[in-house]
């Protein structure tokens, strides 16, 4: 992944590969997981206070382990209509002590899946590992509030919160040197 | 204005660097059936279903691969529904055959009829996942739905075996005792089988 910056002062920062994203759902009868690393974004930076995030995962990317279940999925997600689960956050601040040792920041944005917009809020525990800046969020969306269908197992659908772990990667030297320039 | 033009390109370039472009419309409308059928759907979907399959050249099939879909999501939560249900009456069929050694005359009756019952709901729900649309993924190697399929082979050759045997069971004058050992021992093996199939289901 290249890392650029596009102009004086902005730089842009690809997600590195080793990101992953998955989601987790579940049902009476079990749990299951679905991951990616299939996926394109990374933080835009104005300056270190003015900061977002982007992503956009291509449904199809995710991954269960079960292929009846993750074509399931995308049924009921009508992959062929709405390709990607994109995010875009609102601005945020990277501070020295991010970079140096890690912090909890509040981040805000909206998702699109399935065609609807949401806005959601997420902690990030944003901190340094080895070369990367790593990224840690929990969040959960509800399959109604985006118009989803929940599929049924042995009559009983699946549970319609479904939990979101973003585990993301960026090349930590980057924003150092943007510091510093 | 030159500011609007300049803020529109540069999200422009900052998306066209992250993410992909939006798909084009002229080569989805090129896009043949082939396009999303999985390559490796099980032999027996290819049969009916494939580009040349069975239910296509008899005109049978939905006019679009979104109408298959979701005749496929009916069909299988159909073939959930029933499998369940069988799986109550073939768990009292499987004790009642296990207990016909102590009063045969009383429990054959009711033997054969849940036979003819469970049998019958069987073949439905191995039809519903039979004839039901290709998904639009499979696995590759070993999986749940791999051994769900592979197990499914054999407590299907057995139920096609039971009511035979037991039919010999009643009119076969000379190995009517073999017939009977072979019986339980078929129904043992589709017990089981049938039971790990449902299991795999829930991992």
């Amino acid at each position: 992944m290249s890392v650029f910056i596009s102009s004086d002062n902005e730089l842009i920062v690809p997600f590195d590969s080793k990101s992953e994203i998955s989601y987790f759902g579940s049902h009476p009868a079990h749990d299951w997981t679905g991951v990616t690393s299939d996926f394109k974004g990374g933080i835009v930076c104005n300056n270190l206070n003015d900061c977002t995030i982007k992503v956009q995962i291509p449904i199809d990317s995710f991954d269960s382990g079960n292929s009846s279940r993750d074509s399931n999925m995308l049924y009921y997600v009508e992959a062929n209509k709405f390709r990607y689960v994109t995010f875009f956050s609102n601005s945020f601040s990277i501070n020295d002590e991010t970079l140096a040792i890690g912090t909890s920041i509040q981040i805000e944005g909206v998702i699109d899946f399935h065609g609807i917009k949401r806005k959601t809020s997420m902690n990030v525990l944003i901190s340094p590992q080895d070369e990367f800046l790593n990224g840690i969020a929990d969040f959960e969306i509800r399959l109604n509030d985006h118009n989803v269908e929940r599929p049924s197992l042995l009559f009983i659908p699946i549970s319609n919160i479904i939990k979101i772990k973003c585990n993301l990667y960026c090349q930590l030297s980057k924003f150092k040197d943007f510091v510093q320039e | 204005m030159n500011r609007i033009v300049a803020v529109f390109l540069m999200a422009s370039f900052i998306n066209a660097q992250f993410f992909d472009e939006k798909p084009d419309l002229n080569s989805l409308e090129k896009a043949t059936l082939n396009d999303s059928l999985p390559n490796n759907m099980p032999l027996i979907k290819s049969v009916f279903w494939s580009n040349e399959g069975l239910f296509r050249k008899l005109d049978l099939a939905p006019k679009s691969r979104m109408k298959e879909l979701e005749l496929r999501r009916n069909m299988m939560q159909w073939h959930q529904k029933s499998a369940l249900i069988n799986l109550g009456l073939l768990s009292y069929q499987y004790y009642l055959g296990h207990e016909m050694d102590q009063d045969y005359e009383t429990r054959s009756d009711l033997h054969r009829s849940l036979g003819y019952a469970s049998f019958s709901l069987y073949m439905t729900s191995a039809g519903l996942s039979i004839f039901s649309p290709p998904a639009l993924k499979y696995d590759e190697g070993i999986s749940s739905m791999n051994i769900h399929r592979a197990l499914s082979i054999i407590h299907f050759s057995g139920m096609i075996m039971q009511p035979f045997l037991g039919y010999q069971i009643s009119n076969s004058n000379d190995h009517s005792v073999n017939y009977y050992e072979l019986h339980k021992d078929v129904g043992n093996i589709v017990f089981a089988t049938y039971l790990l199939s449902f299991l795999v289901t829930l991992i």
